[in-house]
């Protein structure tokens, strides 16, 4: 059940309005016109911002029979926010890659409470036993300060996840699926934040 | 390609990704729908969006109606004049539209079609309630078709078109969260060319006047059509059928697919059979017994009600087989909650004593698992940075606090909406949340039963009032029940994703029409104290509510109130505000009794900060701070 070219198991964990829904869909309709079967589910609660979102890719060689996936099965998690990624840890697969935005999203619970926020420290020592393939980015601020928007840091990480991953997803289907899938007004950002995210991925693969 | 090249393209064979909802609408159009309508309601909404999309180039009829009975009229009322139609809602939409369905199955739909699509929650992420469909279709005594995926439910809404238009009956269409909302590969059909051709009402007494003179007739009629449906069902290639062992797992949609999955799991090829079931009203019985004669044991997976476990104990008994149905009965599946592939793969491992296999698939570390949880920050639903609902909430408490309403007695009922979060803000406000339209229609009661001097008030919001609302307004002004009603009006559909409504000059195809305003209405039905404020504007809002409290209770009568400002996702933001740190004295106020989640505490300065990227510039903090700390950032 590695993490190979024949298709995976993924989840996209994050906070309602960072566009998680929007990379997942990105990711399946890339790894569909990549030749693989796909299906994406994804659960998000009744608020429109604010709330814990996760979506869950099934990507294949094969027929993908079902969404959703048994806990211990996700070869691979991209964490749009720092916290989330503790929130679903029983979904993710021993040496899983894991790309986590190095980006906290204190919710108004911890704000008001004054109740510990994890670290990005913590988070690393809780899944270093489950995974070594943990890379942190620091996508919302690059997004901020490189790019001027934090809204497409989703977009970021998709670029960096593809790159660290085995997948046979090219640039030419990623481009191609932002161009079908994003404002015109808004494409051109995206690329950036696609290819922003491609290099900071290799600058990071020893 | 957009979502509406793909509705358009004309290109069969072709495979694109789409959502569950956008399948159905493009299975509407290649199925030639005429008239759609239909209320939004998650996890349906995104259907009608499509089909308005795209309702003027490919030459078809889109409305937003008012409610789920509204919509099912129009349809219904095209249908008989010969139109394909459809109409669009969620599970308890069916409730509101029920009434008209529970004639338009006797007296039929002349040669027209009728299509419901009702999604249903289980789990009820986003709903009052987990309720099933596919008892209600029974009730109706309507076909029933559950799509397991994307890109068949496609299909079976071509094939709900075609049975419709076949035995004169509506056809409900039931999907879940799960397949509605899911994204998987669908292959695209023809597109028709369609002339929307003048329809025609053949008159007919007998079919259309429903009462004692014809209804019997009909009724009988109506179970014939269904003995006929039952065979037109058997057909095996509706559903799918793979015999191999002894023990069977019998189900329909997504639910089905994860018995799928788990057999492959468990590499149970060899000892399970697997049925499912594309139609669930009316049972395939033969088709079932010809499953049922070769197995040993069931296992019956479904959500969310044992409707399929409870007849085929019926079939099986009837047809003297000896056949153990294990399900919810059995404990194998629980009694609420949407089901996942872990879960039914529990429930069929234990079945084959294949509990190893399932542990060694599934890899969890405990330990993390157990250490992990401690550090997860507890993150809630919350109102967006900027709601308007939650300034008109802070400012209702201001206002009953300086009236000297004792909060902990003053009943505040909700409605169905984003405004529904007040009782998990910082706010706290809030008791009661049933269905739409309930927050008026139950405060009245409430009020009855209540101290005078404590006001009750109901909230409803925008869309909410139109759907529902407006038959207790009604009742409160006509039977003098003095409660204070709240109209939360952020222009617009919101908790759906932003559809228009009677309250916006707006289609949801796009083309203008009037805006019919609620304190109008409040008016014209002998209102005398109907205000409308700005959120954004909190004195002047909390003195309004003031008076309103006033009024109720020397005046004894009823009293509006509408706050209106547009839902801060869809209004153009403003620059944001910023924390000026002299002047801030760490006091929290603005956390612990407003709590937008742009306010934010630093612990090591110990003074609030604001969250440039998720500010919207309402300023409503910096009118609450008691110490003028928050200002305009100006860039």
């Amino acid at each position: 059940m590695g993490s190979t070219s024949s298709g995976m198991n993924i989840i996209i964990t994050g906070v309602g309005g960072q566009g998680n829904v929007l990379a997942a869909r990105l990711l399946a309709s890339a790894a569909m016109k990549a030749g693989y079967d796909v299906l994406v589910s994804e659960l998000y609660g009744s608020a429109q911002r604010g709330g814990p979102v996760i979506s869950y890719i099934k990507i294949r060689r094969g027929r993908v029979l079902a969404p959703l996936i048994m806990r211990g099965t996700a070869q691979a998690a991209i964490s749009l926010e720092i916290g989330e990624i503790l929130r679903r840890i029983e979904y993710i697969a021993p040496g899983a890659l894991m790309v986590i935005n190095d980006y906290a999203l204190p919710s108004s619970e911890v704000l008001t409470s004054g109740a510990h926020y994890p670290t990005r420290e913590e988070v690393y020592e809780i899944l270093r036993p489950i995974s070594s393939n943990v890379y942190f980015i620091p996508a919302t601020e690059i997004a901020v300060k490189e790019l001027g928007s934090a809204r497409v840091a989703n977009v970021l990480m998709l670029g960096a996840f593809i790159q660290l991953s085995k997948l046979d997803i090219s640039d030419e289907l990623m481009l191609e699926t932002l161009e079908e899938n994003i404002p015109a007004r808004y494409i051109e950002l995206n690329k950036r934040a696609y290819f922003k995210g491609k290099e900071i991925a290799s600058s990071l693969i020893k | 390609m957009s979502l509406r090249e793909i509705l358009k393209l004309d290109k069969p064979g072709h495979r694109v990704l789409m959502m569950g909802n956008y399948a159905i609408a493009r299975g509407a159009i290649e199925a030639g729908v005429e008239v759609a309508t239909g209320y939004p309601g998650t996890p349906s909404t995104e259907a009608l969006e499509a089909l308005a999309s795209v309702s003027d180039e490919l030459g078809f009829y889109v409305e937003l109606s008012v409610n789920e009975k509204v919509a099912v009229e129009v349809a219904g009322g095209a249908a008989l004049a010969g139109y394909k139609a459809m109409s669009t809602m969620k599970h308890v939409g069916l409730n509101v539209a029920s009434d008209i369905v529970q004639t338009l199955n006797l007296s039929g739909i002349d040669d027209g079609a009728l299509v419901l699509y009702v999604a249903d929650d289980p789990g009820a992420w986003v709903s009052q309630n987990e309720q099933d469909t596919r008892v209600f279709a029974n009730f109706l005594h309507l076909p029933c078709l559950t799509p397991h995926r994307p890109g068949h439910a496609k299909e079976l809404t071509i094939k709900a078109f075609e049975i419709s238009k076949k035995y004169s009956l509506p056809v409900i269409l039931r999907t879940t969260h799960r397949v509605s909302h899911a994204s998987g590969v669908v292959e695209l059909g023809e597109i028709p060319t369609r002339t929307m051709r003048p329809g025609v009402f053949k008159k007919n007494l007998e079919k259309y006047y429903l009462g004692d003179v014809y209804v019997q007739k009909l009724h009988e009629e109506l179970h014939e059509k269904l003995l006929k449906l039952e065979k037109e069902f058997g057909d095996p290639s509706l559903h799918i059928v793979k015999k191999s062992g002894e023990i069977g797992i019998i189900g329909d949609g997504v639910a089905f697919t994860y018995a799928a999955e788990a057999v492959e799991i468990l590499g149970a090829e060899s000892e399970v059979s697997l049925l499912g079931l594309s139609a669930v009203n009316p049972l395939p019985t033969e088709l079932l017994l010809d499953f049922l004669r070769d197995m040993r044991q069931v296992l019956v997976v479904e959500e969310v009600e044992p409707y399929l476990e409870t007849q085929l104990k019926a079939i099986i008994g009837d047809a003297g087989l000896n056949v153990k149905v294990l399900g919810r009965k059995t404990g194998h599946i629980p009694w609420s909650s949407e089901l996942d592939l872990e879960l039914v793969t529990k429930a069929l491992a234990k079945i084959l004593g294949k509990e190893e296999r399932m542990k060694k698939v599934m890899a969890v570390n405990m330990d993390v698992v157990e250490k992990a949880k401690k550090l997860t920050p507890p993150r809630y639903l919350s109102f967006c940075p900027g709601c308007p609902h939650l300034a008109t909430f802070y400012e209702l408490k201001r206002a009953m606090l300086f009236e000297h309403v004792d909060l902990r007695k003053a009943p505040i009922p909700l409605d169905i909406g984003c405004y529904g979060l007040a009782p998990f803000s910082a706010v706290k406000i809030g008791d009661i949340s049933f269905c739409m339209g309930s927050g008026i229609g139950v405060a009245q009661g409430l009020e009855i039963a209540m101290e005078q001097q404590i006001p009750v008030v109901g909230v409803i919001g925008d869309s909410t009032f139109y759907h529902a609302g407006m038959p207790a307004l009604l009742n409160a002004a006509w039977n003098n029940h003095p409660i204070i009603m709240l109209v939360a009006d952020n222009r617009t559909t919101a908790m759906t994703g932003h559809q228009p409504h009677p309250g916006v000059p707006r289609r949801i195809d796009g083309k203008e029409t009037i805006w019919i305003k609620p304190e109008d209405i409040a008016r014209a039905t002998g209102y005398e104290f109907v205000e409308v404020i700005d959120p954004y504007d909190v004195n002047k809002s909390v003195e309004t509510f003031r008076k309103a409290i006033r009024y109720v209770r020397d005046r004894r009568k009823p009293a509006v109130i509408v706050a209106r400002r547009e839902c801060a996702l869809i209004a153009p933001t403003k620059p944001p505000y910023k924390v000026d740190p002299d002047k801030c004295t760490g006091c929290k106020v603005c956390l612990t009794m407003f709590g937008c989640q742009a306010l934010q505490w630093d612990p090591s300065t110990r003074k609030v900060l604001i969250r440039p990227e998720l500010c919207v510039g309402c300023g409503v903090c910096a009118q609450i701070c008691p110490f003028k700390a928050i200002v305009p950032g100006g860039e």
